[in-house]
């Protein structure tokens, strides 16, 4: 019997499936999505106490850790580490405060996480320490469009992506015959994958004039219905502009690379 | 008995999924694609559907990774049951075009193993199928150099015909009797493992 638990559990832990990342995008999207409206100074709720009678001030929250503690069919409960910076006009640097959060979000009837429901403010500190102000809202806004993208792509049957990148000409995809997001979900919805799952490695957000250069690249495991599973590496290159508190995708461009199986298998001569 | 049983079933279970987690189809590289041969017809990756395909990018000129890379791929193929062998092509595509003619690549490959075959072509179509695979190759400089301490099988003894050197890509693509990339080998993957590798793909 020993021997038996031993072998259920190196091949449970040595599963494919296991080794998987499981980044949960649609919540970290939500999460993302949140802290840029508070960003923007909206109080939105009583536990985020530090934005009221606060108009005169810049506010900025650079989201440390989320964990996902619990979902279920109609919420999700994430705990959230950040930290806080506000800027008083004519200052150059201001004290910031690490928070810990619980914060309970109901899920809206396509299943994304949506309102705030509960929020449990477990640590506030004041840093003993000025800092120099970093806004984040456009890099929350952008991180938060990139999360939902990649929650939507990883099930292109249930969604569209017009709003996030309205713009066909100037969308380049991997894939073949495609013109644009519609497209591009059409393509990705005919590989017949029953899960496919992308991770997000190397992100980069890097001002660009108006815009924003976002790098990043995607290891993306499909299993097809019948057979194989399959394994893919892409670069994506995008534009994004923000525009009325939102980010859109205004260039887009992605390629295949070839994945990393082995890393004895990258050395060259 | 009945764990005996269940043992059994969970271990074949193992190593079945570690198998097949090891080898997943690799998306968006690869491809059919016809190159001239070292025994000078067209020859096409195609033409070697329902056999395991190694593919190898290099030039004979190549003082270290390459020679080693064959030889152990040379030692891997000898390891193979002689009826499996018959279903598993090496080839070795040159991207030194100026250098590397078809009888040229047929001495060198003969060296390690007369089953190989090796394919160059024009500049852009070599490269394009480099860039199919996600390969890559730099020349190291433009001067030529000679490498006349290698004689492995360079049919020129008489003359000392200078070539380039170059830095590339050093994977052993693995691609499966359907045409499919599968994987990579390098010149320190162990024997055991290609084996069982190409064998779970036959």
């Amino acid at each position: 019997m020993k021997v038996l638990l031993c072998v259920l559990a190196i091949g449970v832990f040595a599963n494919p499936a296991f080794a998987k990342s499981t980044e949960d995008y649609d919540v970290l999207a939500a999460v993302y999505g949140l802290f840029a409206q508070l960003d923007a100074g909206d109080p939105l709720n009583e536990e985020f106490y530090w934005l009221v009678n606060q108009e005169s001030v810049q506010h900025a929250h650079h989201v440390l850790k989320t964990t996902v503690q619990h979902v279920d069919a109609s919420s999700v409960k994430v705990a959230v580490s950040f930290e806080y910076q506000f800027l008083i006009p004519s200052e150059k640097a201001s004290p910031a405060r690490y928070l810990e959060q619980v914060i309970v979000f109901t899920k809206n009837a396509l299943g994304l996480p949506d309102k705030v429901v509960s929020i449990q403010t477990l640590v506030d500190e004041t840093d003993n320490f000025n800092s120099v102000f970093i806004p984040s809202k456009d890099q929350n806004l952008i991180r938060s469009l990139l999360y939902d993208w990649t929650y939507r792509i990883n099930e292109p049957g249930q969604w569209s992506l017009n709003h996030l990148a309205p713009n066909p000409d100037t969308f380049t995809s991997a894939e073949p015959d495609v013109f644009g997001t519609d497209t591009y979900l059409q393509a990705l919805k005919k590989l017949n994958y029953v899960s496919s799952r992308r991770t997000i490695q190397n992100l980069v957000i890097k001002p660009m004039d108006d815009a924003y250069l976002v790098s990043f690249e995607y290891i993306w495991h499909g299993q097809p219905q019948e057979g194989i599973e399959e394994l893919a590496r892409q670069s994506q290159k995008w534009k994004v502009e923000i525009q009325k508190d939102r980010a859109v995708v205004v260039e887009f461009e992605e390629k295949y690379l070839t994945p990393v199986t082995d890393l004895g298998a990258e050395i060259r001569c | 008995m009945l764990t005996k049983k269940l043992v059994t079933a969970l271990v074949l279970w193992f190593v079945s999924s570690m198998v097949w987690a090891q080898l997943p189809v690799l998306r968006g590289i690869g491809g059919d694609f016809t190159l001239t041969s070292s025994r000078g017809d067209s020859v096409s990756l195609s033409d070697f559907s329902g056999k395991v395909v190694l593919i190898f990018f290099g030039y004979t000129n190549c003082a270290d990774i390459c020679p080693t890379t064959m030889a152990h791929v040379s030692r891997f193929m000898k390891r193979l049951p002689e009826d499996k062998r018959e279903q598993v092509q090496v080839l070795f595509i040159s991207f030194d075009t100026d250098f590397d003619t078809p009888e040229h690549m047929n001495n060198y490959l003969s060296f390690f193993d007369p089953s190989f075959i090796g394919l160059t072509g024009q500049p852009e179509a070599v490269a394009h199928v480099v860039e199919q695979y996600g390969a890559e190759f730099t020349k190291l400089a433009e001067e030529k150099v000679t490498t006349r301490y290698k004689k492995l099988s360079v049919e020129d003894t008489q003359i000392e015909r200078p070539g380039y050197l170059y830095s590339h890509t050093a994977k052993i693509y693995v691609i499966d009797p359907r045409g499919r990339t599968r994987g990579y080998f390098y010149n320190g993957t162990p024997l055991e493992q290609m084996k069982a590798d190409v064998l779970s793909l036959l």
